[in-house]
């Protein structure tokens, strides 16, 4: 067999380096994407059960709390007998609006705190999924018209819900 | 001749794999954070980072070079896990109290909180059981490192001391919420002293 001569080297080499330099093109222009549907990642975190789990329960003592103040008031208004004792009545179902209230408020402050903190992690852990995966767009879709069309291949959901919830309970990046 | 030769391969391996270090060796492998004693999290611009500290490496750090105290320090330190939490805003060098501060007594609530209250906020889950701290030192910097670290002790059962373990952090202040910390602990190295 003839040795390739010094011009087969020559071309041998320049479409080596067009086919570098399309690869290197081709890394610098070819965009990532990947979307997800939001509520379904949202609704499978896991710190998100475990935040709607604490927030029930106390949610819950709050409302015993208060019906237990209301039953003790009912029992006194049919016992109450006199302008004193009913004086009496009154102002403890005010105390019971005003605790109401209060409860009603902390409920909402608890709710928007837990919010955060799903929101804080959930949003740290996609960014950092995107970052390993080399991801340049992550869109995140509500299924309600926010993304008009993807190819299932780009859904990467059930990937990323993975990805969080073991993130979320402490595994390294 | 051949038999000889096969278990004088294998004694070689198993010297190999056994892991048994020095004093300095050791310290440093506990924290090489490829090991698995560490373990980190960034969140929402707060870092913690969580360190997983063998009996014999806090006997080290406490013995100082000096290694005739060794014994009878371990002695001391028996009987309970230790871990450090150590949390920083990345965005800043000072204070970490200090992150997104509102006001100056804001800056009172958080040290009040993290030297007496965030003790409750920490437990340990290993082998099933849920363990409170029993040992808490929060070690302020006063500004010198942003670096701020929470020392806690757990008194566990001596079975489970080799056993994975997930330390639990509830973090209200920057209200990053629940920080879940994973720790093998089935390779740590043995510690070889002269």
């Amino acid at each position: 067999m003839a040795k390739p001569d010094k011009k087969t080297w020559l071309i041998a080499g320049a479409v080596l380096l067009v086919a570098a330099g399309c690869f290197l093109m081709y890394q610098k222009l070819h965009l990532k994407a990947a979307y997800v549907d939001q509520v379904q990642l949202f609704n499978a975190f896991r710190l998100k059960k475990v935040l709607e789990t604490e927030y029930q329960k106390v949610e819950n003592l709050r409302k015993q709390q208060s019906d237990s103040m209301a039953l003790g008031i009912s029992l006194m208004q049919q016992q109450a007998r006199g302008p004193q004792q009913l004086g009496y009545v009154q102002q403890q179902k005010e105390y019971l609006a005003y605790k109401q209230n209060e409860f009603a408020e902390m409920n909402e402050q608890l709710k928007m705190q837990y919010n955060e903190q799903i929101r804080k992690q959930l949003n740290q852990y996609i960014k950092d999924y995107a970052l390993k995966n080399k991801v340049d767009f992550l869109l995140g879709s509500t299924g309600e018209g926010d993304v008009l069309f993807a190819a299932e291949r780009f859904d990467v959901t059930k990937e990323l819900i993975h990805y969080v919830n073991t993130r979320f309970e402490g595994e390294n990046k | 001749m051949k038999i000889n030769s096969l278990l004088a391969v294998i004694l070689l391996l198993a010297s190999c794999s056994g892991k048994e270090l020095g004093p300095d060796e050791y310290t440093r492998w506990v924290e090489n954070k490829n090991n698995g004693c560490i373990s980190e999290k960034s969140i929402g611009g707060m870092q913690f980072t969580a360190m997983h500290k063998p009996l014999e490496y806090v006997v080290l750090k406490e013995c100082g070079g000096n290694m005739s105290l060794f014994d009878s320090l371990k002695g001391d330190f028996e009987g309970m896990e230790y871990y450090t939490i150590k949390m920083r805003a990345e965005s800043q060098n000072k204070d970490v109290l200090l992150h997104n501060i509102g006001s100056e007594q804001e800056y009172y609530e958080r040290i009040n909180y993290y030297t007496t209250n965030a003790q409750h906020d920490v437990y340990l889950v290993e082998a099933g059981d849920t363990i409170y701290c029993e040992l808490y030192h929060y070690e302020r910097s006063y500004g010198v490192s942003p670096y701020n670290s929470m020392l806690l002790g757990f008194k566990t059962r001596p079975g489970n001391r080799d056993k994975p373990a997930k330390l639990c952090f509830n973090e209200t202040v920057f209200n990053t919420g629940l920080l879940l910390f994973n720790f093998d602990k089935n390779n740590l190295p043995t510690l070889t002293i002269n």
